[in-house]
Order: structure tokens, then C-alpha cells, then sequence
């Protein structure tokens, strides 16, 4: 209990920081798409407005149940994922704090070390994308300090809380199931070898079979569900595309010509630059297997991960895994004495890594640079327009509107207890008949980002200019218009 | 200890005679200092002379006169009931009155048989020397009857709630008759809203059996390697001469063949075999296996303890009546077929000279030697491993009941005759001591020691021997649930959940498995909606989690298992596991049914039915199989 306390101060500090910048990323519409959408859709099932089995089969699997948990106990316009990031960043700070201390740092040396890693740009981007990022941070430093475990003794608990941590990062995020299928292939490595030369195959095969099983069983609800074995993957290539634009824009043609073979760079060099810690105590450890080896197989993993998901599409962003920086520093500082001898080269190190994280941050997310840079924030004025209009139908019931489209008219209405969403089945019909009988429709212009993608626009595609018999327009912004049955 | 004089005068006295030679008596003498025995005790357990013609020595050493108790057996007149265990213990019984002298047969004269003859007797005694095996011989031909009758009752007579002689209290048929009668109310009234209250009481359990199990394993794996090393160390040091009398119980049933094997592992026990007091328990009437034990020429330690025919014919009443003439400190069962690693009784002294008063017995893990024989070896070895290598370390440090496993329980000896020993009418006797010894305040602790048993490898024995643990399961449960309250209080809340979760849990799913696997079917299959109704949203969520988180679990800790050992190329057999449920839930029900038709049957393992041989004895840990 003392332990906890004395974590605590720097834990609550870094959970107040973190809100605070994370609120004002809400505000300045500077989260990622998916963390609206998570946002919203844990709304919709916190308010009983979602069916059981889009829960059940919702994806990230995490992240979702604990946003809708913390949406259900929330007041209403709470920030709820900024709210549970922040937590997160708190709950990881105060835990390495601890760990430091452990580890023979003093009171100063490891509050400093703590607040370096906790304000690293890349775990600050994590935090402000989101509690799937969050949690990806939180599940590859589980999975890192497991695989020095792993690697010393190799028994049950050890293999159970790495098989964890990878199930964990597989429902944390899409690019967390990128990690996880990347560390297969590493996973040898990370054990002992004489585990290794009796059977390297079943040595695997426990440390996958939890992430495996789940993605079957979690594909089979999804099938059994909402129709379709595959609804829960919604293909993330927007977000690679986008991602990629923001490449080609700050980088041009790339280095190389082939993305995903700049990307394996890309993140190289960023963990480098984020995480020179990191590097410098694996050096200091190159002979002694033990130590450099779970280090290694963590940074591979991060590595072939971003090229795994840029190569593929599957995954969507690689962004997310760039986080891995802090959490190589913060399991250097733990697991390999060498990196804490000398307190003053471990600060200067981490000093040198938060600069190196802030310019590590344009090779792996050039769009929040572009963010940052103000270059395109043609996407967030329609972002605004959906909070406005769902501002503006706070008092309104029955209002159809494609909330999976646009997300952010829940979290401006707060609340999702009188709109007709696509997972209920009246939805389901007014589209399949095209037949609008709610009090209300709200439908965005089918010029705009939005309007391209929204299921109203495609089953009325004259309904956003002429209106339709019966309805009249009662409310109107740049993107959005209302209409009430008459 | 130096050896006393007497010994050393008899040791003399044996070489003149020619008895033993002048090697064999300085070995002798070195062992008897060693191991701090008589002098007797060390030759007869290297075996270098017939106990007869020991017997015949020390009688004229000592110049009184051998008594054969066999031909000539004690007068009955002088012998009391209540004296048994001190005849059987101090291998000292009154034989016959001559001229109003008593004589008193003892198989040990000294000083010590002396004092404490005459303490007990008065000074009108005189002596004569038998031999061991005469003495308890006589005892057990004396007072089969009492002391077979004692096996059977004396727990069910003295402490009769914690007796599962009966299997349903009055006040357990009314609950349960209540139970039933307001499900089928429930049923003629309200059929649905009691099915789903069935099917969600049920889905709770099981997710609760779920939960609690990945707690143990994750409890039970924890790093125990420092205590592990230290008990080690503690146990290496150990002096023979400060190591107490050790009493090995291996009850045996028809199980001849596997007699010189036993022995040999026996012997190679790196504990003083002159402080051993091993007792082979047979029913009298297995001709078959006695034979064989006097076939095999077996030494001076070895006893052979034969159980007088009664009912229930179980092994908790065989080790009962044996439990009399045990001399130990501690006591050990193995089974006929066990392997015990060689240092297993060291670390076990070491052990319980570490730790607390309150613990009373210490359980070994078990494991098998045939697991690559067949796929049923294999699961059962994998089912072992999560039990004795990951689970029983759960429930010990997590402070639940332990219900203990079959064999390498060992005891201090003063407890289990405080406890009156086994429930004869248990049919897993262990499960049931192990959760007595809790409730009475004492408790298990866990020994990083191996046995090595032979596993069932032949369907229908496995059926045989499950039925029989899941039976006593349902015994056990009935049975420590007659007063929840008083479970509650002894053992606290969370090792009162545990003991239900764990008994219960494993006597439960394996009678409700095929009905969730048949609905499940069904629903696959026809796509019927029917069910629908049975599972609102809430009752859903959670049967799915425990169809496939729960059932997904279960196989990965049966995956992890193996781990300990380097027994990795069992790990995709865990993949197969659901057969092995199928299996457990055909004699789960096959239990149900002898506990209504026939509840003190006891199932008889066949054992000595693999084709791996004994010499395939697998190390402890880092072999594979």
C-alpha cells in the first residue's frame, strides 16, 4: 500500500497533464478518426442503444468495452476516451515509478526518468490518440518486461503473461494485432534456448494460442452476430492511405521508392532517435544473450510491424507502434543495469530521447505534423459541423443519422438516446426501403468528405438538396442539414 | 551416537557364531552410528542375515529364551484392546503368566524394554525374545476383529458429521428435496423463468470455476525457486542420525507383479533404511500377493500388515488398520506402482522442520512415467501437471483447502491419530483428510518432491479410476457442506468458495458439460431459434464466454502445464482436450450412479499395465517423456 502512495503523486500527475492536453486535442479536433468512433460507439452502447451482438463483436475489443464502461458510469459529455487515456499514462507512470525505485534509482533520478518517459512525445501522441493507443503502449511494456522474464526461467507464469500481452496488443488496436502477428517469427529468440532446441514449434504455439483461439472465437460471434464472419475487421487502408499521403508530403518519393521498406526505416530510425537509451544498453549488453535479446526482439517487432501493416494494408496506421521508444527505454532502465549505472548518462540519454521522440514523431505520423503545422485541417472543420449538428439535436428524438459515418454527432449531442442509428433495425429498413418515417433525418453533403461515405446520402442521394415530401429543413451548417416530418 | 554396549557385545556375538562376517559387522557398527539405530535395525535392513537367526542370537545374547508367537500365539487374557498400538509400537506383548510371573515377548530386550515393561507390568515379569514379525503378527491375529472394526468406525463413530458412512444427512435430503420440488414448481408454473434461472445459475458457476481456476494457475506459478533451493539444501544437510522413523504405507491389492519393483524404489530412497518402518498393507485374503511378498525375500524393514476381510473393502481401511502398528513420526502412502524421487522423505522432514506447527501434512507433486504411451497417457499427464504442478501450488499459497492427491501425502503421525486417520467410507479418502485437516485447524503445505505412478492408459481403467475420484468428490462435498457455517469459519470465506469451486466445480461440469455441448449442438445445427429465449443478452454474454474464453482457457492451462518439466511435445495434445472432457464426463456420470446404487465401492485401478518399464523412471525435471 505505502508503495502504491508513493507512486502516486507522479502517477496523478502525469493523469492530470495528460488530460489536460488530451481535452484540448478533443477541442482542437486533433484525435484520430478511430478514437471518435470508439468514443461514440461506446456512448451508443453505454445509452442500451447498441444490440448485443454489435458489442460482443465490436473491434478494438478492449478499448471499446472499457470506454462503454466508463461512458455507462460518466456523466454525460465526459471525455470519456480522453478521460481513460489519461488514466492509462497515469497508471504506466506510476508503475515504472515504482519500478525504477525498485530497480535502486533514488526518490529524484527516478521521478525524472519517470516524468522523461511519461512526457515522451510518442507516448504524449499515443495518449491524445486515444486509449487503443494507450493500451498498445500498456500492452508492449507487459509483453517486453514478460520476455525477460521469459527468457530467464521460461515457466508457466511467464509464458502466461507474455501470451497475454500479445492477446492484450491484438485487441488493443489494429496495429497491436500487427505487432502480435509480427512477433511470432522473434518469439524464439525470447526464450531459453534449451526450451527452444527441445521443441521451438510448441514453444510458439503457447505463446500464440491465446491470441489465435480469441480471433477465432471472436470472428465466430462476429458471424454468428451481426451476419458477417468478418464485420469486426473494417479495413483500415483509409488510414494508411491517409498516412501515406502524409508521407508523400512531407517526404516525397520516399527514400527508397518502396513504402513499406521506408517505413521499416522510418521506424528504425525513430526508435533510434526516440529510445538512444535503449540502444546504448543493448550495446552495453551485446554479449550477455539474456539481457540483449528480449530488448532486440521488442524493437524487431515494433519494426516488422510497421512494415507489416504498410506492406499488407491490413492494419491500417503504423503510427500507433511508435510508442514502443518510451516503453524500450522505460524496460532498459529496469531490466538491464548497465542503462542505470550511471544516473547522469541515463537522464542525459532520456533527455536526448525526448528531443529525438518530438522529431522521430514526422516519420511516423507525418499527419500529426501536418496537424501541428496547420496544413490540413480540411477534415476537422467537417468534424466541428458534426459536433454542431449534434449540439444542435440535444432536445430532438428520433432523429436517423449514420452515426458509424459520423461519429462525432454523438459525442456533440452527448448522449444517444433518441437517434436512430445504423444498429438499430429501423435504420436497417429505412435504408433497404428507402423510406424516411423518423421525426427527424440528418444527412451530410454529398461534396464532402463526409457525405462520400454516409449510408443516408447513398440510399437518398437528392435528399440533402431537394428535401423529401413531408420533412422541412430546420437546421443547416456547412456540411449537415436537418430535416423534421411535418 | 556411539553404539551402546549390549549392541556391540551382540555384534561380537554374531561374528563368533558366524553369523555375519567381520566386514558386514563393521559396516553394521557404522551404520548404526550413522543412522543412530540399533545395531539389529541396521543388519537386518541391509539383509545379511535371516531374522531368525538374528532372533536366535540376540535371544542367547541375552540369555532368555525365543518364543515362536506363531505356533505358541500370546493367552488372549492378557492382552487389552486398548493396548494394541503399544504392543504393535514398543514390538512388546505379554505372552504368557508362569508361576504368577508375566512374561513379556519383546523383539527389542534392552535397558529402554526394560523400564518400560516394568512401568507398565510391575516388577513380576520376566522376559522372552520373539521376532518382530512374530509380535505384530500376533497383534494382528489377536485383535483383527477390534482393531479391523476400529478401521472402519472409529471415525464415523467419534466425529460422525465428518463421516460420509452417511451419504446424505436428513437435513441435506430436505434441501435437496426442496431444491427439486421448487424446480419442477418452477417448472409447471413458470417453465421458462426457471430454466433461465437454472441456465444462468449454472453459466455463473462455471464462469466463477473459470476465474478461479486461471487465479490458481497464476497463484500456483509463481517463483517458488528460492524456498524450492533452501529445502533442498536443508534437505541435503540433514544427518542420518538426527532423521526420524519414517513409516511407509503402500496398501496393496492383487498387485503381485508389481511387488520387486516397489521394493527397489523403496530401497533406493536416500533416507536410512533402518529408520524406515515400511508397511506392506494386504487383504488377508489376497493369497496371491503375500505369497509373493514372502517369495521375494524382503528385509528386515519391510512388514507385511494383513487386513482383516470386512466391509467397505477400501484402502482407507486398510491403511486404518495399518495406521496401528505404524512406529514413524511421520507416515507416507504410496501407491504399489509409485516412483518416489530419492531425496523425497529428506525434503520432507527438512520441510516440516521449516515451516509452522499448524502444518500437519505435506503433499508431493504427482506426476507419470508412461506419458508418451498413448494419447489418454498423454492428457493425463497434462491433467496431472496443471494439478500437482500448478494448481495445489495455488490453492497453498491463495489459503484454500488442498484436497490432497492420491499418493505421497505425508503426515505427522500424532495428527492423522488425532483426525482418526481416513473416512473408510470415502472412496478419495485423501481429498476428504486433506479438507478435514483444514477445518480442524492444521494445514497442507506443498513439497517440490516428485513421485512418478503409472497412468491409465487403457480407456476403460481410466473410466474406472476417475469414476471412482469424481464418486468421492460428490463424497467429500456432501459431506463438508453438511455444516457451511462452521467450513466457513475454519477456513474463511475465500478457502470456503475455493473448496466449493474446486470439488464442486469438477463434480459439476462433468455432469453439465454434455448438456450445454447438446444444446450447443442442436442450436449449431438446426439454427433454432427455441433457444433464444433461454439466454437473454446478459445470460448470453456470458454462456459465450464461457463456451470459448472458458473452454479456450482451460486448453492454454493445459498447454502451460508441461512447461515446468520441458515436456513440450505434449503441448499439442492439449489441442485434443475436449475428447479428454468427454471422457471425464462419462465417469462423472458413472459416479453419479454408483454414489446412488453403491457409494462405498471402491473402483479398482489395474496397475502394472504399461509397457514403459520401471527403469524409465523420468527425472524430475528438464527429461522428456
Amino acid at each position: 500500500m505505502s508503495r502504491v502512495l508513493a507512486a502516486s503523486p507522479i502517477g496523478i500527475a502525469s493523469f492530470i497533464a495528460v488530460l489536460a492536453l488530451a481535452s484540448l486535442a478533443v477541442k482542437g479536433g486533433l484525435v484520430p478518426g478511430d478514437t471518435l468512433s470508439l468514443w461514440a460507439g461506446s456512448i451508443i452502447a453505454g445509452d442500451g442503444q447498441q444490440s448485443l451482438g454489435r458489442i460482443v463483436a465490436a473491434y478494438p475489443t478492449l478499448p471499446f468495452m472499457a470506454t462503454s464502461a466508463l461512458a455507462f458510469l460518466a456523466p454525460a459529455g465526459t471525455p470519456v476516451p480522453a478521460l481513460l487515456a489519461a488514466a492509462l499514462v497515469g497508471i504506466v507512470a506510476g508503475f515504472w515509478f515504482l519500478a525504477f525505485r525498485s530497480a535502486g534509482l533514488n526518490l529524484v533520478v527516478a521521478g525524472l526518468a519517470t516524468a522523461l518517459l511519461a512526457f515522451h512525445p510518442a507516448l504524449l501522441r499515443a495518449a491524445v490518440a486515444g486509449p487503443s493507443e494507450m493500451l498498445v503502449a500498456l500492452f508492449m511494456f507487459l509483453f517486453g518486461n514478460a520476455l525477460f522474464d521469459l527468457r530467464e526461467r521460461g515457466a508457466a507464469p511467464e509464458v502466461m503473461t507474455a501470451s497475454l500481452a500479445l492477446l492484450g496488443l491484438a485487441f488493443s488496436q489494429p496495429m497491436g494485432a500487427a505487432f502480435a502477428c509480427a512477433a511470432v517469427p522473434f518469439l524464439v529468440f525470447a526464450v531459453p534456448p534449451e526450451l527452444v532446441r527441445n521443441s521451438a514449434f510448441n514453444v510458439v504455439l503457447v505463446l500464440v494460442f491465446p491470441t489465435v483461439f480469441s480471433v477465432g472465437a471472436f470472428s465466430y460471434v462476429s458471424w454468428v452476430f451481426p451476419g458477417d464472419g468478418w464485420s469486426f475487421y473494417s479495413a483500415p487502408s483509409q488510414s494508411l492511405t491517409a498516412w501515406s499521403i502524409g508521407v508523400a508530403d512531407i517526404f516525397g518519393g520516399g527514400i527508397t521508392g518502396t513504402l513499406a521498406v521506408d517505413a521499416t526505416l522510418g521506424f528504425a530510425t525513430a526508435l533510434l532517435i526516440g529510445a538512444p537509451l535503449a540502444a546504448v544498453a543493448a550495446y552495453r549488453v551485446r554479449r550477455r544473450q539474456p539481457l540483449l535479446a528480449p530488448s532486440a526482439v521488442l524493437a524487431a517487432t515494433t519494426i516488422s510491424a510497421a512494415a507489416i501493416s504498410v506492406g499488407t494494408g491490413l492494419f491500417g496506421d503504423p503510427a500507433a507502434v511508435a510508442v514502443a521508444a518510451p516503453v524500450l527505454c522505460a524496460i532498459a532502465i529496469i531490466r538491464i543495469p548497465p542503462a542505470r549505472e550511471s544516473a547522469g548518462m541515463m537522464l542525459g540519454l532520456l533527455v536526448l530521447g525526448w528531443l529525438g521522440g518530438a522529431l522521430a514523431l514526422t516519420l511516423v505520423d507525418p499527419r500529426a505534423a501536418t496537424h501541428f503545422t496547420g496544413l490540413e485541417l480540411a477534415l476537422d472543420h467537417e468534424r466541428l459541423d458534426a459536433l454542431d449538428l449534434g449540439r444542435a439535436i440535444a432536445k430532438r428524438n428520433g432523429v436517423l443519422v449514420d452515426t458509424d459515418n459520423a461519429p462525432a454527432v454523438v459525442i456533440g449531442r452527448t448522449f444517444a438516446n433518441g437517434l436512430t442509428t445504423p444498429s438499430d433495425e429501423q435504420f436497417a429498413f429505412a435504408i433497404l426501403l428507402s423510406r424516411v418515417d423518423t421525426p427527424y433525418v440528418a444527412v451530410p453533403d454529398p461534396h464532402s468528405a463526409t457525405g462520400t461515405q454516409d449510408r443516408i446520402v447513398r440510399a437518398f442521394p437528392l435528399l440533402y438538396r431537394d428535401g423529401t415530401p413531408g420533412y422541412r429543413l430546420v437546421y443547416q451548417n456547412a456540411t449537415w442539414r436537418l430535416f423534421a416530418r411535418n | 551416537m556411539p553404539l551402546s554396549p549390549s549392541d556391540r557385545a551382540l555384534g561380537d556375538l554374531l561374528v563368533s557364531r558366524q553369523i555375519i562376517t567381520l566386514a558386514q559387522l563393521d559396516d553394521a557398527v557404522a551404520l548404526a552410528e550413522r543412522w543412530n539405530v540399533r545395531l539389529g535395525d541396521a543388519i537386518l535392513s541391509r539383509n545379511w542375515m535371516d531374522p531368525a537367526a538374528y532372533y536366535r542370537g540376540l535371544a542367547y545374547y541375552y540369555e532368555l529364551p525365543l518364543v515362536d508367537l506363531i505356533k505358541e500365539p500370546p493367552n488372549t487374557e492378557l492382552l487389552r484392546v486398548a493396548d494394541a498400538d503399544i504392543y504393535a509400537r514398543q514390538l512388546t506383548i505379554p505372552w504368557r503368566r508362569r508361576d504368577r510371573r508375566l512374561t513379556i515377548a519383546t523383539a527389542e530386550p534392552g535397558p529402554e524394554t526394560v523400564q518400560f515393561a516394568r512401568q507398565r507390568w510391575g516388577a513380576d515379569i520376566e522376559f522372552a525374545v520373539a521376532s518382530k514379525f512374530d509380535v505384530v503378527w500376533a497383534v494382528q491375529t489377536a485383535f483383527a476383529d477390534p482393531l479391523s472394526q476400529r478401521a472402519v468406525f472409529d471415525l464415523a463413530d467419534h466425529d460422525p458429521e465428518m463421516s460420509a458412512r452417511t451419504v446424505v444427512t436428513p437435513q441435506q435430503a430436505l434441501v435437496i428435496y426442496a431444491l427439486a420440488t421448487a424446480f419442477l414448481g418452477g417448472l409447471a408454473t413458470a417453465p421458462l423463468a426457471t430454466l433461465i434461472v437454472v441456465n444462468g445459475f449454472l453459466s455463473l458457476f462455471y464462469l466463477g470455476n473459470f476465474i478461479f481456476r486461471g487465479a490458481l494457475v497464476a497463484a500456483g506459478g509463481g517463483r517458488q525457486t528460492a524456498r524450492n533451493y533452501e529445502i533442498e539444501i536443508a534437505a541435503r544437510n540433514l544427518r542420518e542420525e538426527e532423521l526420524p522413523v519414517f513409516t511407509v504405507l503402500v496398501p496393496m491389492y492383487r498387485e503381485a507383479a508389481v511387488l520387486p519393483r516397489l521394493a527397489q524404489s523403496l530401497r533406493a530412497l536416500d533416507y536410512p533404511l533402518g529408520k524406515l518402518d515400511i508397511k506392506i498393507v494386504l487383504e488377508a485374503g489376497d493369497t496371491e500377493t503375500i505369497e509373493a511378498a514372502r517369495r521375494e525375500g524382503l528385509e528386515g524393514v519391510f512388514e507385511i500388515i494383513r487386513v482383516p476381510p470386512s466391509q467397505p473393502q477400501t484402502k482407507p481401511k486398510a491403511c486404518n488398520f495399518a495406521l496401528r502398528f505404524a512406529r514413524g513420526q511421520y507416515l507416507v502412502i504410496y501407491d504399489a506402482e509409485d516412483r518416489p524421487e530419492p531425496d523425497q522423505l529428506r525434503k520432507v522432514v527438512a520441510t516440516f522442520r521449516r515451516l509452522p506447527p499448524e502444518v500437519a501434512c505435506l503433499q508431493c507433486r504427482l506426476n507419470y512415467y508412461n506419458a508418451s504411451e498413448n494419447w489418454l497417457s498423454r492428457l493425463f499427464t497434462l491433467d496431472y501437471s496443471l494439478w500437482f504442478d500448478l494448481v495445489l501450488p495455488g490453492l497453498e499459497r491463495l489459503g484454500i483447502p488442498i484436497p490432497l492427491g492420491g499418493t505421497s501425502n505425508h503426515f505427522k503421525i500424532e495428527v492423522l491419530r488425532e483426525l482418526r486417520a481416513w473416512d473408510p467410507f470415502n472412496v478419495t479418502e485423501d481429498a476428504d483428510l486433506g479438507i478435514r485437516l483444514s477445518e480442524k485447524g492444521y494445514r497442507v503445505s506443498i513439497v517440490d518432491s516428485t513421485t512418478f505412478e503409472e497412468a491409465s492408459c487403457h480407456t476403460r481403467n481410466w473410466i474406472r479410476q476417475r469414476s471412482r475420484w469424481i464418486k468421492g468428490y460428490m463424497q467429500t462435498l456432501l459431506v463438508h457442506t453438511r455444516r457451511p457455517l462452521h467450513l466457513i469459519g475454519r477456513t474463511g470465506v475465500l478457502g470456503f468458495l475455493g473448496f466449493v469451486f474446486f470439488i464442486g466445480g469438477t463434480v459439476l461440469s462433468g455432469l453439465f458439460n454434455p448438456v450445454f455441448w447438446v444444446l450447443y449442438l442442436v442450436w449449431l445445427a438446426l439454427a433454432v431459434a427455441g433457444f433464444d429465449t433461454l439466454f437473454p443478452q446478459a445470460l448470453l454474454l456470458i454462456s459465450l464466454a464461457n463456451l470459448l474464453l472458458g473452454n479456450g482457457a482451460l486448453v492454454f492451462l493445459s498447454m502451460i502445464a508441461p512447461l515446468r518439466r520441458g515436456w513440450l511435445s505434449l503441448i499439442p495434445f492439449s489441442l485434443t482436450a475436449f475428447f479428454y472432457w468427454v471422457l471425464i464426463s462419462i465417469a462423472a456420470y458413472k459416479a453419479l450412479w454408483q454414489l446412488m446404487r453403491d457409494p462405498f465401492y471402491w473402483e479398482k485401478t489395474q496397475h502394472g499395465v504399461s509397457r514403459h518399464p520401471s527403469a524409465e523412471t523420468v527425472p524430475a525435471e528438464g527429461a522428456a517423456p
